[in-house]
């Protein structure tokens, strides 16, 4: 396993939003996470990439291991060490406005790794070139489109050579027409190989593109399985209702109500 | 007019040139640039105190800015000036006027760092974050260069004022612009046309900066967000 969750919990002074999760990731699989708002998915990607400090609970991602407590957070160091071995792809990009998006690509790995501006710059081009930005590269992100900037999030998110790529709701904020080029680009990631973990409410690609795929509801995993045993087959009334509301017609026949 | 007036008026005009001129080289211009440049240095230090999440660097920073702000200029110059050397502190004119704006320059310009960093979206800092970056990393790559942008506006104002505060050096003896024309009206009995002339040139002083800074402007705010 790359990556497993043993308890993990998450607590906002009396509100528990992450309730003893478990979870484990297999190298080169693709996970998404769906559920209603406010079921913790964005709240369990923050706590992987440590952007949030888990309450209790511990993290093993591939060789390093964390664990937590209410007592006490692990030290800067810990944290920024596993936080490296994860990619991060934000619902608004964040990209930094006043870097050019090679220079967006380039900054993680010369501030952080050191690498040398000309190996940085090399790397920086092949990736913005495999996520089809090869040409703009000189372009500042506000002269480019939403979805443009979503690839050079995802650029930017691997110029750091995660073992992990996490995406938190990558295409809600983008142009519905804009969509399409940001999940192609997740494609062809997948296909690479990458282990991704994808909360996104794009049924539709995750059925296609996930091995498995998570429901969750407040703050806890309800469904874990494939796409077709959690679309089609679930035996949770929440998750079928949830599907069939995003997506009439997409799951089984099974109706969304019954009288 | 008559004639003899008008003579007059060139006359002291011209024999005021130099030392005027004299006033602004020698002093109003390096005690605006040098408090300046101390005041931003120290700026910067003050504001990320006082943004700092742990109390005793936040607590003096906050106390500093609430004190110097909350008291003249001109109370503090004399305090260093005309204070000190009874404590055995004796600086001179320049020192003391230098050190006086400098206090006073970091106290209002940490305020403007301050809001500027805050304005910085949380996204920035964990975009940053999320690349690995260590806090101060994340300031110096991410933060700070977006935060200038920001600043620089203010920053304009605020040497502006800055030149104009600096005439408080003539009432340590100094003779800057102010000092020098204060020192020709009461020689020449003339103080309405030497404060005039004053004003004319602190005027183009300021203006030269004003344009300076609008130019400054456009060159760094070639982003959006």
């Amino acid at each position: 396993m790359l990556l497993s969750l043993q308890g993990l919990t998450k607590r906002f002074g009396d509100s528990t939003v992450l309730h003893a999760i478990d979870l484990e990731v297999q190298q080169g699989t693709t996970t998404v996470v769906i559920g209603p708002s406010g079921s913790g998915k964005s709240t369990l990607l923050s706590c992987i990439n440590l952007l949030e400090i888990p309450t209790d609970g511990s993290i093993r991602l591939g060789e390093r291991q964390l664990r937590f407590s209410p007592m006490g957070k692990p030290s800067p160091r810990a944290i920024q060490a596993l936080r490296r071995e994860t990619g991060t792809v934000f619902q608004g990009n964040h990209l930094f406005p006043h870097m050019t998006a090679l220079e967006n690509v380039m900054v993680g790995p010369i501030t952080v790794r050191r690498l040398n501006r000309a190996d940085a710059q090399a790397k920086a081009i092949a990736l913005l070139d495999q996520v089809g930005l090869g040409a703009f590269q000189d372009r500042y992100p506000y002269q480019l489109s939403g979805g443009q900037q979503q690839r050079v999030g995802i650029a930017r998110a691997m110029s750091m050579e995660p073992q992990i790529l996490l995406f938190d709701e990558p295409t809600s904020a983008l142009d519905p027409e804009l969509v399409g080029e940001v999940l192609e680009v997740m494609r062809s990631l997948i296909r690479s190989g990458i282990t991704l973990i994808v909360v996104t409410h794009e049924l539709e690609f995750a059925s296609r593109a996930a091995d498995r795929v998570l429901f969750m509801d407040q703050g806890t995993i309800l469904e874990n399985g494939t796409p077709e045993a959690v679309f089609v087959h679930s035996r949770h009334e929440r998750v079928r209702q949830f599907v069939s509301r995003l997506a009439p017609g997409f799951s089984s026949s099974a109706p969304s109500y019954t009288i | 007019m008559a004639q003899e007036r008008f003579d007059r008026i060139l006359e002291i005009i011209s024999m005021s040139l130099m030392p005027l001129l004299k006033g602004t080289i020698l002093y109003t211009v390096p005690i605006s640039l040098l408090s300046f440049a101390l005041g931003l240095l120290f700026a910067l230090f003050i504001a990320l105190a006082g943004l700092s999440a742990k109390p005793y660097f936040r607590l003096p920073a906050r106390l500093y800015v609430w004190i110097i702000r909350c008291t003249p200029i001109l109370v503090q110059l004399f305090i260093i000036f005309y204070g000190l050397p009874g404590m055995g502190i004796l600086l001179s004119p320049f020192a003391s006027i230098v050190i006086s704006l400098t206090i006073s320059e970091a106290a209002y310009s940490s305020e403007i760092m301050r809001a500027a960093i805050l304005s910085i979206p949380g996204g920035q800092w964990k975009a940053g974050y999320a690349l690995g970056m260590s806090r101060s990393q994340n300031l110096t790559r991410v933060i700070l260069p977006q935060s200038v942008r920001i600043c620089i506006p203010s920053f304009g104002n605020q040497f502006i004022t800055l030149i104009k505060t600096s005439s408080l050096a003539a009432l340590v003896t100094l003779p800057d612009l102010f000092g020098a024309a204060k020192l020709i009206a009461a020689s020449t009995f003339e103080p309405m046309l030497l404060y005039l002339i004053a004003g004319a040139y602190y005027l183009v002083l300021c203006s030269v900066l004003t344009i300076w800074q609008t130019r400054l402007e456009k060159r760094l705010g070639s982003y959006q967000t």
